[in-house]
């Protein structure tokens, strides 16, 4: 027996240690299915689970480092991809705005074509302006080739004046803007229907506004009042918007009153005019009920001198354009009533 | 090489200040690139040289503007005769500053020229207008301006290897 354990030492440990083990088992699955932790487990388990969470945190703690070391890259690239993206968007944004002002100015000016059949207008791009600080003037791509003459006005797409050809080449003109004092055109206050003559000022020429002058003394200007081309001169027609008033005051002279005018163009912004290719007497209103329209073919007219030798067109002469529409119906219709 | 440096600036600058340049717009009044290119070719290059880039470069911001004919071209060519003269004997070293001081100069003086000339043909504007509102404010806008151009034309000059006259 003796030597039995000697010769298979191993084997018999292998048994001794199973069936210990199987007791131990046996015993806490008894224990296990019949009450709560022992005490020995209270007290090993209770002991060592704080160490066992602190290891916890800290694996996961030694866990995350590592995770974020190795996402970090990622991050940055993903960061670099939207940057870019946004940029990218951002440069969208701009452009569609840009597009969508275009587009806007575009469709006003077709409108303008569309309610001024009888115009015959030229669209041109703003491609310079006065490259010194001495003259307000602009540069336009379209010139002789396309039919633009010397001293034709150019306008807005709102039909507001902007000024009159100066220079002419081939393919580009120099326009003359109403900043200019080299540009005098003749205009008429359109409540009071004053007579005057608006022209640039240097020095009111920085703050994108310009004069109104030779006003009778007693005239009844206010700030407000919509300033028009009285079709005067015969270089620019009846009824093309100018600007508003701003500021009423005395000639220097004390023999006529003047006014500060603020144009309704802007012209610091301006990127698309039109050029006026054949002379009109005036500017006739859009959407004109027909009831006015019998009584503006009633009404007299004074005939205007027109430069140019072959107007194309002469439409049927309004006494009145204001410069909104709207207003424009009511006081023309009113005026002709009174 | 030194006809087509003349000749670059000349297109640049043709094409630059009456678009881009005039945005840049500072109380209503914008730089004046062709003055500043003038006084500083004067500086870099002599006074012939400044004389000669004076009148061309004149004469093309003369065409340019359409009006008064020959006045800046004249202006110009003195402006770059004295700016070389300026460079040659005063100021051999250390020249930007003396350039900033001669374009804020030139351009007051020229802005007084223009001012008599054009109260002589059309009589239009104020010497306050003329001097202070115009003349001065592009003068101190010049002073940076011709600053920082003065680098771009110097490093110009060392890619055409053209030296600068001192």
């Amino acid at each position: 027996m003796k030597y039995f354990f000697e010769e298979h030492k191993g084997l018999v440990l292998l048994i001794g240690a199973t069936l210990i083990l199987a007791i131990v088992i046996g015993v806490f699955a008894a224990i296990a299915a019949g009450e709560g932790a022992s005490l020995a487990e209270e007290a090993t388990l209770g002991l060592t689970s704080p160490m066992q969470g602190a290891i916890r945190d800290g694996g996961n703690w030694v866990s995350n480092l590592f995770t974020y070391f190795g996402a970090v890259k990622a991050l940055r690239e993903e960061n670099e991809a939207l940057r870019l993206e946004n940029i990218q968007l951002d440069r969208r944004l701009k452009d569609s705005r840009g597009m969508e002002l275009e587009n806007q100015e575009l469709r006003t000016m077709l409108d303008l074509k569309k309610t001024h059949p009888e115009l015959e207008l030229l669209a041109a791009e703003v491609t310079g302006k006065d490259p010194s600080n001495w003259f307000a003037t602009l540069i336009i791509n379209r010139g002789s080739d396309q039919g633009i003459c010397e001293g034709q006005p150019v306008l807005g797409a709102g039909r507001e004046l902007i000024g009159k050809i100066s220079r002419v080449g081939n393919d580009w003109a120099e326009v003359v803007t109403i900043l200019n004092p080299e540009c005098g055109v003749g205009a008429i206050v359109n409540r009071t229907r004053e007579v005057g003559v608006v022209e640039g000022d240097s020095s009111l020429r920085f703050a994108g506004k310009c004069r109104l002058g030779y006003l009778s003394r007693d005239a009844e200007l206010e700030e407000g009042d919509y300033i028009e081309t009285s079709g005067m001169g015969g270089v620019y027609p009846r009824g093309l918007l100018i600007g508003t008033v701003l500021e009423i005051s005395e000639d220097n002279t004390n023999m006529s009153k003047c006014a500060v005018v603020q144009p309704m163009a802007e012209l610091s912004k301006l990127r698309q005019v039109f050029v006026l290719l054949h002379s009109v007497e005036v500017i006739s209103m859009p959407d004109v009920d027909p009831e006015m329209e019998d009584e503006d073919e009633d009404a007299e007219e004074t005939p205007v001198s027109t430069p140019r030798p072959t107007p194309k067109a002469t439409p049927k002469p309004t006494p009145k354009a204001t410069a909104k529409p709207e207003q424009q119906e009511s006081s023309h219709g009113q005026e002709l009533r009174e | 090489m030194k006809i087509l440096w003349y000749g670059l600036w000349l297109v640049l600058l043709t094409l630059l200040q009456p678009t881009l340049i005039c945005e840049l717009t500072l109380f209503g009044i914008h730089p004046n690139l062709f003055l500043c290119f003038v006084v500083i070719a004067g500086y870099y290059r002599g006074p012939l040289e400044g004389g000669i880039a004076g009148a061309l470069f004149g004469l093309v911001y003369d065409l340019l503007i359409g009006r008064l004919m020959g006045v800046d071209a004249l202006l110009y060519l003195y402006l770059g005769v004295m700016a070389g003269i300026l460079g040659t004997r005063f100021f051999s070293g250390g020249k930007r500053l003396a350039i900033c001081a001669t374009a804020g100069a030139g351009t007051l003086l020229c802005a007084v020229v223009y001012y008599l000339v054009r109260m002589t043909v059309w009589g239009d504007i104020s010497f306050v207008t003329a001097v202070f509102r115009i003349g001065l404010i592009e003068a101190l806008y010049q002073l940076p301006v011709a600053f920082l151009l003065s680098f771009v034309i110097a490093k110009t000059m060392k890619w055409m290897r053209l030296r600068q006259i001192s």
